[in-house]
């Protein structure tokens, strides 16, 4: 068997980063990429999951450092506002170029 | 993921966020004031039927504002725009600013030059330019196509009040009759949108993060 990287096959997906590829952080740090923040509310309904899953994914994404949960009162009333770190959006660009190395060139 | 993908997920961001039909009756209220200005300029002049207004559209948006804080926000949520749209609504408003005083300098040559009979129809072609520009840029940079619509129903406006008017059909240019049909057509559209936001999915409460799984 050659050690030629060219002979391996399609391209390896070891570096596509596990953290932001299961489907509801992606969805996640999808929405939050494009925005500067918004709070749980609307990060709840533009994502379409649970309460308990986006608290869920948001411990993950927080530990991994890629996004910041700040909490805000307006008014009297409490409000938690998202937003993607610097390291999170590095993170969301580098699995974007990523994927299309990965799946770019796949034949139709 | 392309560029495409995102773009939309942004503009579908800002519409939820924004796009909650409080324009649209804050565009009906401005309209309003075309309708009814000139039927109250007998008795209150030219300047006081329009002025009257000013305090009207305040309590209007301050009214709006409050609907928006108390029923909407809870249920929608709360988004702040990223640099691209800080940075399109900032142009949208800079070129809006240009329209409305190019709009000012029009209407104050108007009010002081003498109008032959023959050129009435100067006065409607131009005011209905200013209201087709005007809206379709709204539609542009907010990426809001019924402005553009809005923009097209409100530039046949004034030719069909003139019609009205010539006819003997309606007063005042036919102004009361179209601007009046326009705004009511334009808040009925803002009233559902808003609605349905509030009827739509989401909670009502920021409830706390807690996890169900992992």
């Amino acid at each position: 068997m050659s050690d030629d990287p060219k002979d391996r096959g399609p391209a390896p997906l070891d570096w596509i980063d596990p953290v932001v590829h299961a489907p509801a952080r992606l969805s996640i740090m999808t929405q939050l990429y494009v925005v500067d923040a918004m709070d749980a509310t609307f990060l709840v309904n533009r994502t379409g999951l649970t309460w308990g899953n986006l608290s869920t994914h948001l411990r993950k994404l927080e530990e991994a450092g890629y996004v910041a949960v700040e909490k805000e009162f307006r008014g009297k009333k409490p409000c938690t506002m998202i937003s993607l770190t610097d390291e999170g959006r590095a993170a969301f660009q580098r699995y974007r170029a990523s994927m299309r190395e990965a799946l770019g060139d796949l034949p139709d | 993921m392309t560029e495409n993908d995102l773009k939309k997920a942004e503009r579908s961001a800002f519409q939820a966020g924004f796009d909650i039909g409080i324009w649209d009756i804050l565009i009906a209220s401005w309209l309003s004031m075309f309708a009814i200005a000139p039927l109250l300029s007998r008795r209150l002049g030219d300047f006081w039927s329009a002025a009257v207004f000013v305090p009207v559209l305040a309590v209007v948006y301050i009214l709006l504002r409050m609907i928006k804080n108390r029923y909407v926000v809870p249920r929608i949520g709360v988004v702040r725009l990223g640099t691209y749209r800080q940075a399109r609504l900032r142009k949208l408003s800079v070129v809006l600013l240009v329209v409305n005083i190019v709009a000012l300098v029009l209407g104050t040559i108007f009010a002081f030059i003498k109008v032959e009979p023959g050129s009435m129809l100067a006065f409607p072609i131009v005011f209905s330019l200013i209201l087709f520009v005007g809206f379709s840029l709204a539609a542009y940079f907010l990426m809001i196509p019924r402005f553009f619509f809005y923009g097209l129903l409100l530039s046949v406006a004034p030719f069909v009040g003139e019609w009205l008017w010539r006819k003997g059909y309606s007063p005042h240019h036919g102004f009361p009759v179209v601007f009046g049909t326009a705004a009511t057509v334009i808040a009925a559209v803002g009233v559902v949108i808003l609605f349905n936001r509030i009827r739509g999915p989401g909670s009502s409460v920021d409830e706390p993060l807690t996890g169900e799984n992992s």
